[in-house]
């Protein structure tokens, strides 16, 4: 029991200090105690900036050939912590904190909504506990992909060179070292999903303050909270990716409506005349590029998503504003090459280019994601696909708000106008992505789509039944339930049908237990195969060795070995199918493998069969082979 | 200040949850909570040694185990085990002369059989 406390004493309290602080000092030193930024967007946006600084410590760190371990991250956090308080006091002093802003106003709720986004805020988490009650243990195979490369860092106390994988990006792992080196807690726990699910709560968060911000409207805020943390509060890309380890869609889901955040507060009001290029826009652009490194740092489909959708929008913000072009460009001009965006812009170019560059920054990275679509699954969803990933209320509502906006006279706004272009980007990114000359596979950018959608859906539903009038209107009035009442019987349904049904953890125990079994009786010049198909939460197995990231061998889905688009090797599928043929033979002598792992209902056959394997280690879901000649 | 209760119910609600994740995750993650498996294994799976382990994840406590030399049996015995236990059975001693033999192990916990077997032929 005492254990169990301090593991969560010692969690919560490197997530304060990882997670929080750095972030909550910059935004002080950006700020200092003015209230252009209200306390709720504080304390949201500190969890986002933290997660950007510790991953430039890092970089810093690398770049400087420092030993990246528990006393050189605190020391990092803590030097950050100082300098950022210092240029605070020294602004003070100077009086140089001149924001004119002061919206605490629209963060007041009444009585009745703030128990309404506390009601939802509590199903929310619940929804989303429930969830992970059945799947908190580590089985997920992204995650335990994820989860060796942060283990890497904490044994090699340095940045991962990823073994030249494009797939990975450092952003991702980074902030799941940090805690493991401060907190001590161990991979195999429920850590990381946790860290996920405060990721993905902040990101529905941040879609709460940008629709508040923007339509300075609360109850379209209310909405927006139920519907993307209320209703389909499991499928992806919500809970799902959490206790899947998708991490790089969830930061980035936290990332793009907080760096959209600040890009809106720096230009919102820039075609105006006398727009003042005052410090707020300055501040606000430092921000939004120090986020978009971020985004970029962490994950790259979303920071293509944004590289879309933030092209289009400058791309129709002009059109709609073509005759203050001259005031727009004379007003940007102003604002970005300020010091305190341009460094911030120069010093992240330093980093990406020269400090520290993401594998995916690659001639073949970037092919794989460009170009006609290679397969089926990336040629574009169809609207009944949208539909059902979405959910049909969602969906419906989200593209009625896009409708009103385009047909409001609100539509030149610039915050409005960002909503409507992230949902049309993604709606033609998703459905159509020959037009963008994208290759993603399409239900992947899909998922995106909730987000600004379900702003718009908050949007239609207040615009229908906002009006006095309506309020009295008994018709009125039960349409509005029956909307309501529709969108959380679908939105409640859906989460409902995705819990999976309860786990003993049998078969996950069984995959540790061998794994660690091969680990103690093997070394580095033993090379091991073992299954993807049949054994759960094999992907972990490589946490146990530490010995590369291919490592042990993967016998892949099935699928995966009869690909046109991509010739695979065939070693691993021959080795564990037929190991007494001529391949096989061939494939063992070439690749130096002696031991393999399957699942005994599935694949022992085969082994049991020749006289060059022993049958060393038997549980109900694993065996392991020991080819002995 | 309602969004510093909003804040403060956040908080709250994310120390539960994490309490309560961590507290099924531990649960689930121990072999023995509301598991009924056991496994048997060399105790060194590349050389030469026969010594074996049972080890009892199960409610059974009482493990049968016969040794073969290819469909001849030479050796048995029976072990008591409890949940969460561990114990290893010493063969080499009493089997002798194994060059160019199959020796199998088989485990029995009376419903269930499990067997590891090494291979020495030639």
């Amino acid at each position: 029991m005492s254990q169990f406390i301090q593991n969560q004493i010692f969690f919560l309290s490197a997530l304060a200090f990882i997670m929080f602080l750095p972030g909550r000092f910059l935004l002080l030193s950006v700020f200092g105690k003015s209230r252009t930024l209200a306390t709720f967007e504080k304390f949201v946006f500190s969890f986002g900036l933290s997660i950007i600084s510790v991953d430039f410590i890092f970089f810093a760190y690398s770049g400087l050939k420092i030993a990246i371990n528990k006393l050189t991250i605190i020391s990092g956090i803590l030097a950050l912590i100082v300098a950022c308080f210092a240029i605070f006091k020294l602004r003070s002093a100077k009086n140089n904190f001149q924001y004119q802003e002061n919206d605490e106003g629209l963060f007041d709720f009444s009585k009745n909504q703030l128990r309404l986004i506390m009601l939802l805020l509590f199903l929310t988490f619940f929804i989303k506990a429930a969830y992970l009650n059945q799947t908190i243990s580590p089985g997920s195979t992204d995650m335990g992909h994820h989860m060796y490369w942060s283990k890497l860092m904490v044994e090699n106390q340095k940045l991962p060179d990823y073994e030249g994988l494009p797939d990975f990006i450092v952003g991702e792992q980074t902030m799941f070292s940090a805690i493991a080196m401060v907190s001590g807690l161990d991979f195999f726990s429920a850590f990381p999903p946790l860290v996920l699910l405060l990721v993905n709560i902040l990101s529905i968060l941040t879609v709460f303050i940008l629709a508040l911000r923007i339509f300075r409207e609360k109850d379209i805020a209310i909405f927006s909270l139920f519907f993307l943390g209320f209703l389909y509060a499991v499928s992806a890309p919500q809970t799902k990716f959490v206790s899947g380890g998708v991490i790089g869609n969830l930061i980035g889901n936290f990332f793009l409506p907080l760096a959209f955040y600040f890009y809106w507060r720096a230009f919102q009001f820039i075609s105006e005349k006398n727009h003042e290029t005052k410090q707020d826009s300055r501040a606000f652009l430092a921000l939004a590029v120090f986020t978009t490194f971020g985004l970029f740092y962490t994950h790259h489909l979303t920071a293509l998503v944004f590289l879309f959708v933030f092209s289009f929008f400058i791309l129709f913000f002009l059109a709609l504003n073509f005759r203050n072009a001259k005031v727009i460009f004379k007003n940007s001009f102003k604002i970005f090459f300020s010091p305190q965006v341009l460094p911030v812009f120069v010093l992240g170019l330093l980093f990406f280019f020269f400090i520290f560059t993401p594998n995916y920054v690659t001639s073949s990275a970037v092919n794989t994601a460009v170009g006609a679509p290679s397969k089926a699954t990336r040629a574009g969803l169809s609207i009944a696909n949208l539909r059902a990933t979405l959910g049909e209320a969602r969906f419906s509502l989200g593209f009625f708000g896009l409708l009103l906006i385009f047909l409001s006279q609100k539509r030149k706004n610039t915050g409005q106008l960002l909503i409507a272009t992230w949902a049309v980007i993604l709606f033609f990114l998703s459905t159509k992505p020959d037009l963008f000359f994208v290759n993603i596979p399409s239900n992947r950018i899909g998922n995106y789509l909730s987000y600004p959608l379900s702003i718009l859906g908050a949007y239609a539903i207040f615009y229908i039944f906002r009006s006095e009038s309506a309020a009295k209107n008994n018709l009125i009035k039960l349409g509005f339930l029956i909307v309501m009442g529709f969108a959380l019987i679908e939105g409640i349904t859906d989460s409902a049908k995705a819990i999976p049904a309860r786990n003993d953890y049998t078969e996950l125990v069984q995959t540790f237990k061998s794994s660690d079994y091969l680990a103690t009786h093997t070394t580095a010049a033993d090379q091991i195969l073992k299954d993807h198909n049949y054994i759960a939460g094999d992907s972990w197995m490589k946490l146990f060795f530490m010995r590369g990231y291919r490592y042990p061998q993967s016998r892949g889905y099935f699928k995966r070995y009869d690909d046109a688009t991509k010739p695979r090797e065939m070693c691993t599928l021959t080795m564990i199918s037929n190991p007494g043929g001529d391949e096989a033979t061939s494939c063992f002598s070439e690749t130096g493998t002696n031991f393999v792992m399957v699942n005994p209902r599935f694949d022992s056959g085969q082994f049991r069969k020749l006289d060059n394997f022993d049958q060393i280690y038997i549980s109900p879901e694993i065996a392991v082979y020991y080819k002995n000649k | 200040m309602p969004s510093k209760r909003i804040i403060i119910f956040i908080i709250f609600l994310f120390v539960i949850s994490s309490a309560y994740l961590f507290f099924v995750d531990s649960r689930d993650s121990n072999p023995d909570f509301r598991k009924d498996w056991w496994i048997v294994y060399f105790t060194d799976p590349k050389n030469s040694s026969l010594d074996f382990v049972i080890e009892n994840h199960s409610d059974k406590n009482y493990f049968n185990y016969d040794i073969f030399d290819g469909n001849n049996r030479v050796s048995g015995g029976g072990v008591i085990i409890g949940k969460g236990e561990t114990k290893i059975i010493a063969l080499d001693e009493k089997l002798g002369q194994i060059e160019n033999k199959k020796i199998t192990i088989r485990v029995s916990d009376g419903l269930e059989l499990k067997e590891i077997y090494k291979n020495f032929k030639d």
